[in-house]
């Protein structure tokens, strides 16, 4: 059986003398708490205006293991369930009290749900005109009938498709899983296409193959097209690509930003200092706040008084993707979320730690014991709760932790707020996310920075670690990668030890924040799991690479050394891949592995030809090759082209010499 | 730096500002009121989901109203609403004689809850203007208010639409409310 892109669709409406009521859940019950859920579908407010789209989650335990979007769909009885909620209020003067508000859900395993916003919409209009089970059945019917068949990358894949628009990457997989579909459609030889009607102009399904070609570049390699046909309209449904795992829904980081981001900065709210959440004392930004309340699993609520739900969801969904580092570094987010919940979800959110919840009711914001910190998007304000647990003075002692050391090393230091004029590093990371917004750059370069930020903050935890525990589960080391000694060591790259120790000692209370998180435990997990899958085992390829960006004067015996690694080691298709992953073509791409290209060292220079003739044949690796600049790509051609004629010259030297001995031999012979 | 001199401020000049919660059963015209005191219109309401908030400013006292829906199955989340009350609201369907024991109950229910023992109670006794509305005489004996010694209410006739009564209710309020 294929898989079921939806698993239920609720019905709820506001009975006018009961009050909010469950009707329908097609096919099965998936919930025995029918008060709650059809409290969650009506909305605060939902008298008041004509709709809205609301989103919350369901089944609320752990989540498989990360190995990328299929993990969710392949998980066990209860994987956590994307739930998208539609609820209209149509006024209808000749019925009693004046109204009704119906509302219709969607409960998915999919993160893109709002794909489904059009169909919803339809089948919510269809049953106010007829309000019957069937209604939802055939809805139900025909997102499941929707072809699904999207090309097959990987997680690697995945990030170095994200990193670029180029229309070249992955066209073979594309073409693959194209063939797919036409071999599953098995449709008379007529081009099946989506509704062009739609503005979409992509061609699906069995295609002639010269249109192929011509096919590949209309495409938006972001996506995968596909329709849901529902009650005879054809839906054109793009499914996006280059998700990461825990980006849920369709939602603005940068409206997050800029809605937090105070004109100046004396507006905000004081608190007493808060070792987890005041990283850079006094002048933390409001961001770096919010990010380290979601680090380290603080309770976080985003109001909207008198808002639509969704505008709170959204808020939510942007706030799992900036403490997950755009949905790429952390888990544990979405599981903990609650885009959008009122007072008859109350009982269970309090049960839950740390979790990360949208209200539109002001009440929530006079209940400090229920939160640590508030959000509230009307005014931009970011409120500490007076009743946080105040962070005990073993806090460090009494961390998760197998290994119990008596006093790490920077306990002291971090005990006390960072003064007034040191700058951990945030502010200018802030300042720099705030130019590039104003300087109108995209959601996802935004979001490609958040999550460099969070992996920095990964990698700078497993420093704090090597040297407060003697050891890490989180990050490369020597013990677990021990030939990176040859290949320029392992770990996050400092100017100098001085800021080396000065960041680790003024990151030190939220890293020990977030070790007590599930997060953490999910990443350890999920480090355990890389260890024994990675493909590249040899040396710390983020390290190597952000040492050859830094161009600093490395020793040509470590280059030379560094060069012929990448040529012994990154050969199979998946070590291709996986190196690649870690040079963005947004940023850069090879450039700074094309520096091998003019190393006063031979030997380096020939390497790098080699290396990238590899590369070369791998229809990724080409696609960075052909994106290089015009003057590396010149000087690889001159460079290749000599390699060539060298080569051949020396084979032609040896089969001279070979034939030369042969009839000196011969001649001797005869 | 702000509060604290619009604290000042209303030192002075007496402002007072209370919270009050209004609830009775579905139907009984509480959000009518509301928007009749905000507005001092009569709009056309739709039932309630969830609640609606409003600021009445009300000789110098600031009312901050809470409404919140009527029916059966969302009364259990009145309770959220009474940390910090003053004074409740109880508004009664005075033609629905039918219901009027539910009402009973409910209002009993609502002020035996720990948050609301010192909070003022006011009844209206609206839809004074239908055929055969019980007086206000006849909503207190069924309410069984007399059995209430400790706390202060007052049960007051009102007809939302006309907005008669509603200030009277309110001006009760402001005199009876505790200065914090």
């Amino acid at each position: 059986m294929a898989p079921q892109h939806v698993t239920t669709i609720l019905l709820a409406e506001f009975d006018i003398d009961q009050g909010s009521v469950l009707t329908h859940q097609y096919p099965t019950n998936i919930t025995s708490d029918n008060h709650v859920l059809a409290e969650l579908m009506l909305p605060d407010g939902a008298h008041l205006r004509p709709a809205d789209w609301t989103i919350f989650f369901l089944n609320q335990a752990k989540p498989a293991p990360w190995n990328g979007n299929k993990a969710l769909t392949e998980s066990t009885e209860n994987p956590l369930l994307y739930v998208l909620n539609l609820v209209r209020t149509n006024h209808d003067a000749s019925i009693r009290r004046g109204a009704t508000v119906k509302a219709m859900a969607i409960c998915t395993t999919h993160q893109y749900l709002h794909v489904y916003k059009p169909v919803l919409l339809l089948a919510l209009e269809n049953y106010f005109k007829n309000p019957s089970i069937e209604v939802l059945k055939t809805l139900y019917e025909s997102v499941n009938s929707m072809e699904l068949n999207p090309p097959d990358l990987s997680p690697f894949e995945r990030t170095i498709l994200r990193s670029s628009d180029n229309k070249e990457l992955f066209i073979e997989k594309f073409e693959a899983a194209a063939g797919e579909d036409s071999m599953a459609q098995q449709q008379p030889p007529t081009p099946s296409k989506v509704d062009m009607a739609h503005g979409l102009g992509i061609v699906v399904g069995q295609t002639p193959k010269g249109k192929d070609a011509a096919a590949s570049k209309n495409r938006d390699c972001q996506f995968y097209e596909t329709k849901v046909v529902y009650d005879g309209i054809k839906i054109p449904i793009r499914v996006p690509l280059s998700i990461n795992p825990e980006e849920v829904g369709e939602f603005s980081l940068i409206k997050l930003i800029t809605t937090f981001s105070p004109n100046s900065p004396s507006s905000q709210n004081p608190h007493p200092y808060h070792a987890h959440l005041d990283s850079n004392g006094p002048n933390t930004h409001p961001i770096m706040l919010l990010m380290n309340a979601l680090l380290t699993g603080k309770r976080v609520i985003f109001l909207g008084n008198g808002h639509p739900a969704g505008d709170v969801a959204n808020f939510v969904l942007a706030a799992c993707a900036l403490g997950s580092g755009s949905g790429g570094v952390l888990r544990g987010f979405p599981e903990r979320a609650y885009p959008y919940t009122n007072l008859a979800g109350i009982d269970h959110l309090l049960t839950c730690k740390g979790f990360i919840a949208g209200v539109t009711n002001q009440l929530f914001e006079d209940r400090t014991a229920w939160w640590d910190v508030l959000c509230n998007i009307d005014t931009g304000k970011i409120t500490v709760s007076k009743d946080i647990q105040p962070l005990a003075p073993s806090a460090h002692s009494n961390s998760h932790y197998d290994d119990i050391r008596p006093l790490p090393l920077f306990s002291g230091v971090a005990s006390a707020p960072p003064s007034n004029k040191y700058d951990n590093g945030d502010n200018e990371f802030m300042t720099d996310i705030l130019s590039a917004i104003q300087a109108h750059y995209g959601e996802m370069v935004i979001r490609a920075k958040f999550q460099d930020y969070v992996t920095r903050f990964v990698q700078l935890a497993a420093q704090y670690e090597e040297q407060t525990y003697g050891q890490t589960h989180i990050g490369i080391n020597q013990q677990n990668t021990p030939e990176s000694s040859k290949y320029l060591g392992t770990g996050l790259v400092f100017s100098d030890e001085t800021s080396r120790a000065r960041e680790i000692a003024v990151n030190a209370s939220r890293i020990e924040g977030w070790r007590a998180t599930t997060s953490y435990q999910y990443l350890k997990d999920d480090h355990k799991v890389w260890l024994t899958t990675r493909t590249i085992r040899c040396m710390d390829v983020k390290r190597v690479i952000a040492l050859l960006k830094q161009a600093k004067s490395l020793a040509p015996q470590d280059v030379s050394v560094l060069f012929r690694g990448f040529l012994q080691h990154i050969v199979s298709d998946k070590q291709v891949i996986e190196f690649l992953a870690c040079l963005p073509l947004s940023q850069g791409g090879l450039f700074c592995v094309a520096f091998g290209l003019f190393h006063p060292m031979a030997s380096v220079r020939n390497d790098t030809v080699a290396f990238f003739n590899r590369l070369n044949q791998h229809p990724t690796g080409q696609v960075y090759i052909k994106s290089l600049n015009k003057f590396e790509r010149n000087t690889y051609d001159r460079l290749s082209k000599e390699h060539t004629l060298q080569v051949e010259n020396s084979i032609k030297q040896h089969q001279f010499v070979k034939q030369a001995r042969l009839s000196a031999t011969g001649s001797i012979l005869s | 730096m702000g509060i604290p001199l619009s604290k000042a401020i209303a030192k002075i000049f007496g402002n007072k500002e209370m919270r009050i919660l209004m609830l009775g059963l579905d139907a009984a015209g509480k959000t009518t009121i509301l928007y009749k005191l905000k507005l001092n219109q009569s709009v056309t309401t739709i039932p309630t989901v969830g609640f609606n908030v409003e600021t009445v400013v009300y000789k110098n006292v600031k009312f901050n109203v809470w409404d919140v829906g009527g029916q059966d199955k969302i009364r259990p989340l009145w309770r959220h609403y009474y940390t910090g009350t003053q004074g409740l609201i109880f508004v009664i369907d005075s033609q629905d004689r039918d219901r009027i024991d539910e009402a009973r109950q409910e209002l009993h229910r609502i002020i035996s809850d720990r948050e609301m023992k010192d909070c003022l109670l006011l009844v209206f006794a609206n839809k004074q203007d239908l055929p055969g509305a019980m007086t206000p005489a006849e909503v207190t004996e069924k309410l069984q208010l007399h059995t209430m010694r400790e706390r202060p209410w007052y049960v007051h006739p009102s007809c939302a639409t006309t907005g008669e009564g509603l200030f009277e209710g309110l001006n009760w309020m402001s005199q009876n409310v505790k200065s914090k």
